[in-house]
């Protein structure tokens, strides 16, 4: 009696190969999904950077208020605020409608990636200029 | 073959696996987009919010007037140049160099309009019977244009109109007062007067200090010395059997004044219409005063061609003044259409006069100060007049003339007017880009007359500001 016939000992090596072929469409597949996963949880991570930023900016702004008042008081600006979360902040009043221009520079000399930027008004005697708040991260 | 199944169905199965996998990591990835988008987004529009009350907070420099202020008063005066004191700022000018510089020039466009919550139509009727038709025509048909005025300013529900019809006539006179029966005045939003000479001028006594009531709501006639064209009334009286009616009955620019005065100082948006076919004080000339003799006196007032046209510019400088003061704006209605009410007794007072009968004095060529032309024409050679005078008024006020062509057209024209006089009623500067990316802002001002008004700015931001 013939234990293996031509044909059963072929069909064996092809098993075989289907196995090992399937095993590594599987892992290059599963390698595929997961560097894609991989991407998108970087992805994430830098737009969650993003998010925060706008969130420290506007707590940033609001600790400024509290120093310098809602209507920026000019006779405080000789004197920095300290807002730990972002790298500086400088104030520009601006020279128009008869304002007297001015410049106050709170930097620390550090590079900064982003700058955010608002306009507020700030009281010039007993009347209200308008200026520049601009906020470095 | 079943190899080559094994195979297939293997590449098959991880070809499903990987598609729907690549789907689901899609549809994450674009919420998480969206959400960042959401959030800049949000981030930028409260932070031109904070700019937009820094504008509003600075200072004019000049007038040392905030921002807000100048604004809305622009908007209430409805005029660029506003003068305080020695000073005039053209606000228009003023906003947009500092929004240019603070903001960037088109980049912004600012549009503010009032919440009109209340709407006051006051009509102002020449008390004659040339114009009962108008009369008539306008109580029929005052409910459907108040409902057409709810609805042309409807936001909450809760917006009121209302119209207040004043009959220039001698309330005195119960002939008179009953011209007002035809109004339904059982409704609460609509109100009807006769006012005649006591209402529409100030008494010489008033004039003197000691005795006048200041905090009277007839101030303004003092104030902007609203009297009769003849100071003498007694004259009058005695020179013409009606009195001063012969005048006050068509004075439409006093009876403005009237109307303005009193609606003055009410957080409403006012229009006053006045309807005529004369001019104010009448077309009758200035001579037709001075003659006492019934027959001579009735010739003159039909016949005589001298149009008075400085007595009537006088009372429509009045009108002019009060509504100017108080923001209101007059749409009058022209309804010069040839029915005057022409009595047979002229053609005696014709026969006296001239010494031959007549079938009808407006048809004689010694009289032109009335003609016939599908009815009779009272004084044609003043209705350029009328009209320049009308014009004058309406557009120092912002309003229109109504050229009532057509009595049908009466419903439909005043209510056109009072929508392009609500939807004028903006202040706008910069461009606006209907298809832009934009922020936009929204405060709530408070006009003069304590109506608010809704300011809008809208932003657009730089490419690389938008998510």
């Amino acid at each position: 009696m013939k234990l293996f016939n031509y044909t059963q000992s072929k069909r064996g090596v092809y098993a075989v190969l289907t196995s090992f072929f399937f095993i590594i469409v599987a892992l290059v597949a599963t390698i595929g999904v997961l560097f894609y996963q991989n991407m998108l949880v970087t992805f994430e991570r830098s737009i969650e950077k993003d998010v925060n930023e706008y969130s420290v900016v506007t707590d940033a702004k609001n600790i400024l208020f509290s120093c310098y008042g809602k209507v920026l008081d000019e006779n405080k600006l000789n004197e920095s605020c300290n807002v730990s979360m972002i790298k500086g902040y400088t104030v520009e009043k601006l020279g128009i409608n008869q304002c007297n221009e001015s410049y106050h520079d709170y930097l620390n000399n550090s590079r900064y990636d982003q700058s955010f930027v608002y306009v507020v008004p700030i009281q010039e005697d007993t009347r209200i200029c308008l200026g520049r708040l601009k906020l470095f991260l | 073959m079943s190899v080559t199944e094994n195979v297939m169905g293997g590449v098959i199965v991880m070809f499903i696996f990987l598609v729907a996998g690549a789907i689901v990591m899609h549809n994450l990835t674009e919420h998480t987009v969206s959400k960042v988008d959401l959030t800049k987004n949000k981030y930028l529009e409260e932070a031109y919010s904070s700019d937009f009350n820094a504008v509003l907070q600075a200072t004019e420099p000049t007038t040392m007037r905030s921002f807000a202020d100048l604004l809305t008063d622009a908007l209430y005066y409805r005029q660029d140049n506003m003068t305080f004191g020695n000073t005039t700022v053209n606000v228009r000018d003023f906003f947009k160099g500092t929004l240019n510089a603070v903001i960037g020039e088109d980049r912004y466009y600012l549009e503010i309009k009032p919440k009109i919550i209340e709407v006051s139509l006051n009509f102002v009727i020449d008390g004659s019977d040339s114009l009962l038709d108008e009369r008539q025509k306008l109580a029929d048909e005052l409910p459907s244009i108040i409902e057409g005025v709810k609805k042309k300013i409807y936001e909450t529900g809760e917006e009121i109109v209302v119209a207040n019809i004043y009959i220039l006539g001698n309330k005195y006179d119960l002939k008179d007062r009953q011209k007002c029966d035809i109004y339904n005045t059982n409704r609460a939003d609509i109100s009807c007067y006769t006012i005649g000479a006591d209402e529409l001028y100030a008494p010489p006594e008033d004039f003197n200090n000691e005795t006048y009531d200041v905090n009277s709501k007839d101030q303004y006639k003092v104030e902007f010395n609203v009297t009769p064209p003849y100071s003498d009334a007694n004259y009058v009286r005695n020179i013409r059997k009606a009195g001063e009616k012969d005048y006050y009955e068509a004075d439409w620019g006093a009876g403005v004044a009237y109307a303005s005065a009193h609606n003055k100082g009410m957080a409403k948006l006012v229009v006053l219409f006045p309807v005529s076919d004369e001019l104010s004080t009448s077309s009758i000339p200035d001579a037709c005063f001075h003659i006492s003799d019934i027959p001579r006196q009735k010739m003159c007032d039909l016949c005589d061609t001298n149009c008075p046209a400085d007595r009537s510019a006088a009372s429509v400088e009045k009108a002019l003044q009060v509504a100017k003061a108080n923001g209101h704006i007059v749409n009058p209605i022209y309804s010069f259409n040839c029915d005057y009410d022409y009595k047979p007794m002229f053609n005696t007072y014709f026969e006296i006069v001239h010494g031959r009968s007549t079938s009808n004095t407006c048809g004689e060529a010694v009289c032109g100060g009335c003609s016939v032309n599908n009815g009779v024409c009272f004084h044609p050679e003043c209705e350029d007049v009328i009209l320049e005078q009308m014009n004058h008024v309406a557009g120092e006020t912002f309003g229109k003339v109504i050229n009532l062509e057509d009595i049908q057209n009466l419903v439909y024209d005043i209510s056109t007017t009072i929508d392009d006089n609500i939807e004028e009623y903006k202040f706008r500067l910069g461009a606006e880009y209907e298809h832009a990316t934009r922020f936009v802002s929204e405060r709530s001002l408070p006009l003069p007359n304590k109506l608010m008004t809704d300011a809008k700015l809208f932003i657009y931001p730089n490419k690389n500001e938008v998510a």
